[in-house]
């Protein structure tokens, strides 16, 4: 690897793009971007990290020109540059996967190619033939690529996100940004691309902004890597033996006071090994979705158990294939049952998700008591008459021991979206035991003092047939809430934290790393 | 005080249930003057008359209020009474009376099966599957029928359903149990999750709620409710012509839509489309003894249903406001409580429940300041 950048040595060659004090405010004082200096030059690879807001996106939206900066030079091939739309953009080399792929889901993967990159003018004669010719040349640089015939909206996200990036290669740019262009793949097809990448990079035409949250790819990708930091840089070095995770970490995270976590406190997540003083109340073997698993892992009665990780991380499907709300493969016993896959039997078990999503969750046109009562529903013979009067006297416990600030009369949609959480939570939490809540991200977009009320309601009940299992991005939610925490990467457990072990840092250092780094070691 | 607590309630339930009062108030205007206008229009037997002629209708409706209320639509009524009518003569004057009502009953269970595996399980949108299976069940009674309509030979079936035990003819007993049936499953668990399948399927879902069974069992039954009017019909008019029922999934449609089923799901009970439908039935009636030209009298039940429904959207509109009102109100108390006592929770909840939690509220804010 070593050899390969000393021989085409991009250090020595001009710069392709710099950007010199590039500013992006939102009004009325919010600062995306502060006086970010960062040159680009072809031949090398550049890797962006940084966490959620740090500015990465912001950064390649002004480099694509979908935003606009507040203040600041772009200076592309020794010349002034003003990007002033995505298609100026296009038109000088810029191409660009965003997170958010744009692709129209009702055209082929080969239209898209066309359709996208219309660079004949739009009266141009359409030719189905001559677009997948297109595609099947550009297709061979990415791993195992959708046929170019196929409806994109048949496609996963991982598989759109290929026909995103063949779409980009086939404009020949000579920079290439990907926004977390290839989160959705797995180990094997990142590295493999990751290679076809340094590939094409080391020729030493094309330039790569590769936007990333996993340190482990950044690494191994790039002759640079860059942090941002509340739209700072506040790091940048290149990749060489001496490069730090732990300073990567740091310089993520903003804290200062982190400690090197060790071999000592990190347990690797080994299944079964653990010996508990408890019998575990769950547990699942070998749960397997689509993109998720195979998963194995145990939890005790009164114990709350901590997922983390990145959205898209695996552990939302993990969450839901314990529900029996998606198929999955595998087993999951609990108290000493194993588990039928369907949603109702499971629930009849008192296995209920409660996921932060209220919109998703809740009937905000119904009253709170008839919403209370939904998840009781289906606990009797479906041809038995509702039990109104069950419904209002839980309603009613749920009201005042959580202290909904509504009557349960009241339509639910009126009520605050702390409140509507707690009728969520007071529900499951008043099925009956024994109980599992499976809290799916489930304090997204409330208040603090809301939330702090939910997590009190949550600790009060853990007891002797209650078990519960947060799926959390918030590393503090997690050290509120749990004894024990599995790391969620790529859908699978990379890792496994307990008690005092659980630090903000080890979270994001965990979260981050490659299927492949823990796995190996 | 007291007097002050009873306005409060009767204006809580006009909040709540006023909504539902627009149609059966249409209703009630149109019977008061048509009773003023025509000395025959309240008279029992008209009514009965009125009863007995909308039963087929009023069958169907009943089906599809309840698919209706689960969001999904069966356009395919009219094509099971159509081959329904045919098929059922047919069979009646082969096999008799007994076992043509028996094949009957059994092939509405089976088209609404089909239905229900093509929607539910196959995942085809509802209006698209049961147009479709619609134009297949009345191709075949246009099949069967040949070019001409099939009459019965025996008299044993229009006899038994226009029989009258204490002057009620046996089709309006017959529409009342299908009513009553319908009533009952709209009150189980199964009839209530239509509604939470209909409002938010999702959240139906998460709630462990069997979306797939529960979507499915209505359309069985609107299967079952067609045969069932395609059976009255054949004992109108004593045989089978395949044109019957053309008019059929419309007709039911607009009855629940006026009686206030909402069209996207969710919304609306039973009552509602045998108001409708009761609406709809007297208005016919009326424009009659009233002597009104008949082509006039579609143009004229056209305008009926939608100043009916548009009496329902401004009533729903205005209750719906009033109720935000109140809600909107009661919010400073939420500050006050948290910003005062951080700790302390006060609720409503431990209000007397028939008072309403959140005029409770507001009290218990008075009591506060």
């Amino acid at each position: 690897m070593s050899d390969d950048r000393t021989a085409c040595s991009p250090a020595n060659s001009a710069p392709l793009l710099s950007l010199v004090d590039v500013t992006k405010v939102y009004p009325p004082q919010f600062y995306a971007l502060r006086e970010v200096n960062l040159t680009l030059r072809s031949g090398e690879i550049v890797t962006l990290l940084g966490a959620n807001g740090a500015g990465k996106s912001t950064l390649a939206k002004i480099l694509t020109g979908a935003e606009t900066l507040t203040s600041g030079t772009l200076r592309w091939d020794g010349r002034d540059l003003k990007v002033a739309s995505p298609a100026a953009a296009k038109r000088i080399g810029i191409g660009i996967v965003f997170q958010e792929l744009n692709l129209l889901p009702n055209l082929t993967a080969a239209e898209n190619l066309v359709l996208g990159n219309s660079q004949g003018g739009v009266l141009r004669a359409f030719s189905a033939a001559a677009a997948e010719r297109v595609y099947e040349r550009y297709s061979a640089l990415v791993p195992d690529p959708p046929k170019p015939q196929v409806l994109l909206r048949s496609l996963g996200v991982g598989e759109r996100q290929k026909v995103a990036i063949i779409r980009a290669l086939a404009q020949r740019p000579r920079l290439l940004i990907l926004d977390e262009g290839t989160s959705s793949w797995n180990l094997t097809e990142r590295q493999q691309f990751q290679e076809v990448l340094k590939r094409l990079a080391h020729q030493g035409y094309l330039a790569i902004l590769y936007i990333t949250h996993f340190i482990d790819d950044a690494i191994n990708v790039g002759d640079r890597v860059v942090v941002l930091r509340d739209g700072t840089k506040v790091y940048e070095s290149q990749t060489d033996a001496r490069i730090s995770h732990i300073e990567i970490i740091r310089a993520i995270s903003g804290e200062l006071s982190s400690t090197q976590p060790t071999r000592s406190t990190l347990r690797e997540h080994k299944p079964h090994a653990r010996q508990s003083r408890s019998m575990p109340i769950l547990t699942v073997e070998d749960l397997a979705t689509g993109s998720v698993g195979p998963l194995r892992f145990t939890v005790s009665a009164g114990e709350c158990v901590g997922f983390y990780g990145y959205p898209g991380c695996g552990a939302t499907e993990a969450l839901e294939a314990i529900a029996g709300l998606i198929t999955h493969r595998g087993v999951v016993r609990w108290n000493n049952i194993r588990l039928k896959r369907n949603a109702t039997h499971r629930l009849r078990h008192g296995v209920i998700l409660c996921s932060g999503d209220r919109p998703r969750q809740v009937i905000s046109s119904w009253p709170l008591y008839l919403n209370v009562g939904l998840p009781r529903l289906f606990k009797r013979s479906m041809f038995l008459p509702v039990p109104t009067r069950e419904f209002v006297r839980t309603a009613d416990a749920v009201v005042k021991k959580f202290g909904v600030k509504g009557g349960i009369w009241t339509r639910l949609g009126a009520l605050s979206g702390g409140n509507q959480q707690k009728v969520i939570v007071g529900s499951a939490l008043e099925l009956g035991r024994p109980l599992l809540i499976l809290g799916d991200d489930l304090t997204r977009g409330i208040d603090a003092v809301a939330r702090l009320e939910i997590h009190r309601i949550m600790k009060m009940t853990l007891g002797e047939d209650v078990a519960v299992i947060v799926w959390s991005t918030d590393p503090s939610e997690i050290r509120e809430l749990c004894s024990r925490v599995y790391i969620f990467a790529q859908g699978c457990i990379v890792s496994e934290l307990v008690g005092e072990g659980i630090t903000t840092d080890r979270l994001e250092y965990l979260a981050r790393t490659r299927v492949g780094h823990s796995a190996a070691a | 005080m007291v007097e002050q607590r009873n306005l409060d309630r009767v204006r809580e339930y006009l909040g709540r249930h006023g909504q539902k009062l627009a149609v059966p108030s249409v209703l009630l205007l149109f019977v008061v003057y048509m009773g003023i206008s025509s000395p025959v229009f309240l008279q029992g037997s008209n009514l009965i008359n009125i009863a007995s002629t909308i039963s087929p209708i009023t069958i169907v409706a009943m089906g599809m209020a309840l698919l209706l209320i689960s969001g999904n639509f069966d356009l395919s009524v009219g094509g099971v009474g159509a081959l329904g009518v045919v098929a059922g003569s047919l069979i009646i004057n082969h096999a008799g009376t007994f076992v043509g009502i028996l094949a009957l009953l059994f092939m509405g269970v089976l088209c609404g099966t089909i239905n229900g595996f093509i929607v539910t399980i196959v995942g085809v949108n509802s209006l698209v599957a049961t147009l479709g299976t619609g134009y297949i069940w009345s191709g075949l009674a246009y099949v069967l029928a040949g070019s001409s309509p099939v009459t019965l030979s025996t008299n044993d079936l229009p006899n038994a359903i226009t029989y009258a035990p204490g002057g009620i003819q046996v089709s309006v007993l017959i529409s009342l149990a299908v009513i009553a049936i319908a009533f009952w499953y709209s009150r189980t668990i199964a009839g209530h999750s239509l509604y939470a399948v209909g409002a938010n399927r999702e959240a139906a879902r998460l709630a462990g709620v069997p979306v797939t069974l529960v979507s499915f069992v209505p359309f069985i039954l609107t299967g079952l409710f067609a045969a069932i009017a395609s059976i009255v019909t054949i004992a109108f008019i004593g045989g089978g012509v395949p044109e019957t029922g053309t008019d059929w999934p419309l007709q039911a449609i607009a009855a629940a839509v006026v009686g206030g089923i909402s069209i996207t799901g969710g919304e609306g009970s039973i009552f509602a489309a045998v108001v409708g439908m009761a609406l709809i039935g007297v208005v016919q009636n009326g424009l009659v003894l009233l002597g009104i030209n008949s082509n006039l009298q579609t143009v004229v039940l056209g305008i009926v249903i939608i100043l009916a429904v548009a009496a329902d959207v401004r009533f729903r509109r205005r209750f719906s406001d009033a109720a935000l009102r109140r809600v909107r109100e009661t919010r400073p108390t939420e500050v006050v409580e948290t910003r005062g006592q951080p700790g302390r929770i006060t609720h409503a909840g431990d209000a007397d429940a028939a008072v309403p939690a959140t005029e409770k509220t507001a009290e218990h804010a008075r009591d506060c300041n």
